[in-house]
């Protein structure tokens, strides 16, 4: 009569018992797996180098961060701590900085906007908005003039950027309609909105 | 403060960005038009293509001297063309003086496309453009004016004034000249008025001739109405190009096209006659009506009557009329869709039509 496997297990010690049923679950585990070839799962080791490249990309986009709101604070921190009356060349060039922001580009500020309204006047609308960067006499018979505020942006690495587009068209002088830029579209480019 | 403080800093912090768009300073800045047009007439072959491109430069330090140059190209003429080049200073008075090559004043009709309601000039007879032939002199003076008025003094192409020596532009020998002076303003909310005339003389102190102008235009609700009238009366040597052009004789005439050749060719069997002095009226009545925010059509009538000499001593009856049927219709602000049909009617030739589709971009 032949020994059972229980009694070849017994006689061989408990050692040999362990190691026969390790081999049978390895054989079986091998075969599920080739069997679910198809739908496997990736390697730890994939998901972790894509991890890592997260991070390096973050680690990036934190950098860049931190550069622009160096640029900000020292900017606020100079303006702060700036004489009025000495070192004349820095407030100088700070203020025609400003100036020159402020006359240039002040129509990109959603609060200058508000003042626009159907009605006033063509010197109203200067004061408001500045100088228009662009300007036609209108075709259309019901408007004299067009002033058009506009900004088209070209982001770096080649992406084309937001645009900002307004625009205010006159007859007689007075402003008969308006049309104020979409600030929300501009600030909604993710590179924009994480800059600021 | 505050505001003008986070304006910089907001475009400090935007350096990724190029503004590429933006070309020009903000001392120099550029517009223009492009003027392209398709015609089919009972005097001409239909023709097509870009009639004109014009780029407008100023240059404005925000002193008070302000630079304008003018480039043109027209189809049919000869590459690029400065149409107007000149520098104004502003007194700070009000008053400016400008210096350079700059444009008449006179006539109803906008030198450009863009500032017409219609296709064709007003006084566009026998295939010769008068407003144009005005518009084209190529003055060169100096002018003075003073919010509504203005008085200019210009070289008419052989003036000592410029070099101090008389060309054979004009054939006469002498050096022409011209003084022009005009007023233009506000009779009321609605109604502007204009009123100014030209004087040709030459250096031998005899007068050439003078061109008077004046019109109207009424503008109430969705109606703009307008008369003007232009009286000429000179003398070949006036400068008035578009009398002594041998063209127009043969326009009215029937004449053989050689007459249309260039005088004064070695060996031409035919000396081509040109007017040696003209007296003619002018007028036209115009009424625009926009029947929506976008469209607009206008009716318009002109008319020429007088007679002209020629150098033969032969006198011509220089009539005609015209009448007008435009369309104007605004594809958005900058850019505009003109339909025309106009008939000209002269006792020299048989009626004229004119059939014309215009598409204007401004920028």
């Amino acid at each position: 009569m032949n020994p059972t496997i229980r009694e070849s297990c017994v006689r061989a010690g408990n050692t040999g018992f362990i190691f026969t049923l390790t081999f049978i679950l390895f054989v079986l585990c091998g075969t599920v797996n080739l069997l679910n070839a198809s739908d496997a799962q990736p390697a730890p080791s994939d998901s972790v180098a894509e991890l890592v490249n997260a991070v390096n990309e973050l680690k990036i986009r934190i950098a860049n961060c931190e550069v622009r709101l160096e640029q900000y604070e020292r900017v606020e921190s100079e303006s702060n701590s700036m004489p009025q009356a000495n070192s004349r060349e820095p407030f100088a060039s700070m203020h025609l900085a400003q100036e020159n922001a402020w006359r240039k580009y002040r129509w990109t500020d959603p609060a200058q906007w508000a003042q626009i309204k159907k009605g006033i006047s063509q010197s109203d609308v200067l004061n408001a908005l500045g100088n228009p960067p662009r300007w036609v006499e209108s075709m259309k018979p019901s408007v004299d003039t067009v002033y058009f505020y506009e900004i088209g942006g070209r982001f770096k690495g080649g992406k084309k950027g937001a645009n900002l587009k307004g625009k205010v068209s006159f007859k007689k002088g007075l402003v008969v309609n308006f049309q104020k830029p979409d600030f929300s579209n501009f600030h909604s480019s993710p590179d924009r909105a994480k800059e600021h | 403060m505050n505001k003008l403080l986070k304006l910089l800093a907001a475009f400090i912090a935007v350096t990724g960005i190029t503004f590429a768009e933006t070309a020009l300073t903000e001392s120099l800045s550029v517009g223009g038009f492009v003027d392209m047009s398709y015609t089919d007439g009972d005097r001409t072959e239909s023709t097509s293509g870009i009639d004109q491109v014009e780029f407008n430069f100023t240059l404005d330090n925000g002193g008070p001297v302000t630079t304008q140059l003018d480039i043109e190209y027209e189809n049919g003429t000869s590459g690029l063309n400065v149409e107007q080049a000149y520098i104004t200073y502003d007194m700070n008075s009000g008053a400016t003086v400008t210096v350079g090559r700059f444009e008449t004043m006179l006539l109803q009709d906008a030198s450009e496309p863009t500032g017409l309601y219609q296709y064709s000039n007003a006084y566009d007879f026998f295939g010769l453009n008068l407003n144009k032939t005005l518009y084209d002199l190529g003055d060169q003076g100096i002018k003075y004016s003073n919010g509504n008025f203005a008085v200019s003094l210009v070289d008419n192409g052989d003036s000592k004034i410029g070099d101090g020596n008389a060309t054979a532009t004009a054939n006469d020998g002498h050096g022409d000249y011209s003084y022009e002076i005009s007023y233009s303003g506000k009779l009321s909310d609605k109604v502007t008025g204009f009123i100014g005339g030209r004087l040709y003389e030459n250096d031998a102190n005899n007068h050439d001739g003078d061109l008077f102008n004046v019109y109207l235009t009424y503008e109430e609700g969705p109606w703009v109405v307008g008369g003007e009238y232009v009286t000429v009366d000179g003398s070949g040597s006036s400068n008035l190009v578009y009398f002594k052009d041998s063209a127009l004789y043969q326009k009215i005439s029937n004449a053989p096209a050689e007459y249309d050749a260039t005088p004064n060719v070695a060996n031409d069997p035919l000396t081509p006659i040109v007017f040696n002095s003209v007296d003619v009226d002018l007028f036209s009545l115009f009424a625009n009506y926009s029947y929506s925010e976008k469209n607009s059509i206008t009716v318009r009538y002109s008319d020429i009557s007088g007679d002209a000499v020629a150098n033969n001593s032969s006198k011509y009856d220089v009539s005609a009329d015209k009448i007008t049927l435009a369309h104007n219709s605004a594809l958005s602000d900058d850019l505009a869709l003109v339909l025309e049909y106009s008939k000209e009617d002269s006792k020299h030739t048989a009626d004229q039509g004119l059939f014309a589709v215009e598409l204007l971009y401004a920028f």
